[in-house]
């Protein structure tokens, strides 16, 4: 046991802890006036409601001894899960501590897929969809790349705090939720405008923030290579940032303080599996790639394609992920971390190729299981709320409250 | 599985339940215009 290791893994966990909450500022303030309670909700509920299904079964179905699928019921309601170290994860913290902080990770996940269903969603789908999502997308994949024993693992794809687990997942899952739930009422009107950028630049902020305890945490000590992972979390961040303000300023004639914000999330998601594997100026280059595609992503998408991704969820997590994923199969060095690999251009492009294999395999899986989940709640529950409910905007339909008393 | 857990586990799955449960009828705003409010008295 160390203390150091310790201290800094626990303060990781309330870092990505406030990540949710600030997740909610960060998309409420990019829906309408109306629905501004119930975006923000949706990720404070789920921060609740998968704080208790981590505890119950998430965490045993991701981390206890199984096969390369899926783990087992060892440690199901944390039981066996002590104050003693668990050396297969992280030999030198509670097993709690390493517990605890995996938990945040898997609350901000399907947190993040709400941004896809805005505005129209019902509540009560919303929660049975996150339930089953959470234990039969994110449980799995999480086993597959970080468990002992897990597929991905074994076969040698590198990432180190969540590129495939958190953002592919949840970039795709995203994706086939919006294709589902079809456009809200007034899409490509210019009706849906941000009713808040104040709100979504102060949750980017906080996001930065928590976000060096998402990657530097990633480290499981008070480390080297935890130093190294919060320079380039940083550094990402600021290229993502610069890069999309400054493609949307030659675009559409303005520096957007909205681009910057949404560049940083784009260079923070990028850097995310690869921040325990490259050396800083790698992360220049992908916070730049990560801000240049993400920007067009977003155009892609929501011109070309015309999928109602209210949030520009895909656009972000989904291409900013598979970016930060294939990345680390270029950049990654064993001069930042011995117990990683070299990327392509150290001379291993094998590396890039599990890399690849990873995306496809996490991206497939993600869409076909989240599609089933999406449909079974359809002809249960319902996914949409009624036409009349979303026209009145569903803080007050929904919720019974108003975001603003004026 | 000890009482405990199995506890844990009631105590979750009854809130999702009442989470089900629970009326779904949408809350509709109502605005009650006051003849006062509006200079009409």
């Amino acid at each position: 046991m160390d203390t150091g290791d310790t201290a800094w893994v626990l303060a990781s966990t309330a870092l990505v802890m406030l990540m949710t909450p600030a997740l909610g500022f960060f998309y409420g303030g990019l829906v309408q006036r109306k629905n501004a309670l119930s975006t923000i909700m949706h990720s404070f509920f789920i921060l609740a409601l998968i704080s208790v299904q981590w505890v119950l079964w998430g965490y045993s179905l991701a981390f206890a001894p199984g096969g390369g699928f899926i783990g087992g019921l060892d440690w199901i309601a944390f039981r066996g899960v002590g104050q003693e170290p668990n050396a297969d994860y992280a030999a030198t913290i509670p097993a709690l501590s390493f517990a605890a902080f995996q938990m945040m990770f898997a609350i901000i996940t399907p947190a993040l897929i709400t941004g896809a269903f805005a505005e129209r969603k019902r509540f009560k789908a919303m929660v049975v969809f996150t339930l089953l999502w959470a234990t039969f997308v994110y449980a799995p994949v999480a086993h597959w790349v970080w468990a002992v024993g897990g597929w991905l693992r074994t076969y040698g794809a590198l990432d180190f705090a969540g590129g495939t687990v958190v953002h592919i997942t949840a970039g795709i899952a995203a994706l086939v939720a919006a294709s589902m739930l079809g456009k809200r009422i007034g899409f490509g009107q210019g009706s849906l405008e941000p009713h808040n950028v104040t709100y979504t630049v102060l949750g980017a902020g906080l996001l930065w923030f928590g976000w060096f305890g998402f990657n530097a945490g990633s480290a499981l000590g008070a480390n080297g290579l935890a130093a190294n992972a919060l320079v380039v979390t940083n550094t990402a961040a600021a290229m993502g940032g610069l890069a999309w303000m400054t493609v949307a300023w030659i675009r559409h004639g303005h520096p957007s303080v909205l681009g910057l914000a949404c560049g940083a999330v784009a260079g923070l998601v990028a850097i995310t599996p690869a921040s325990g594997y490259v050396d800083t100026p790698a992360s220049i280059i992908i916070g730049l790639g990560a801000g240049v595609f993400c920007f067009f992503a977003v155009d892609i998408l929501k011109q070309n394609v015309g999928v109602d991704d209210a949030l520009d969820v895909f656009a972000v997590h989904g291409v900013g992920g598979i970016w930060g994923a294939l990345a680390t199969g270029l950049f990654a060095t064993t001069t930042v971390n011995p117990a990683g690999a070299n990327g392509l251009f150290y001379g291993n492009p094998e590396q890039l190729l599990k890399q690849a294999v990873a995306v496809a395999a996490v991206a497939g899986f993600t869409a076909v299981v989240t599609f089933i989940i999406l449909k079974l709640v359809d002809v249960t529950i319902g996914l949409r709320v009624p036409e009349q409910e979303e026209v009145l905007g569903l803080d007050t339909t929904t919720h019974g409250e108003v975001a603003y008393q004026m | 599985m000890d009482m405990m857990v199995l506890a844990s586990f009631v105590s979750f799955f009854a809130l999702v339940l009442a989470w089900l449960a629970a009326p779904a009828v949408a809350k509709l705003p109502i605005v009650i215009i006051e003849p006062s409010t509006v200079g009409a008295d």
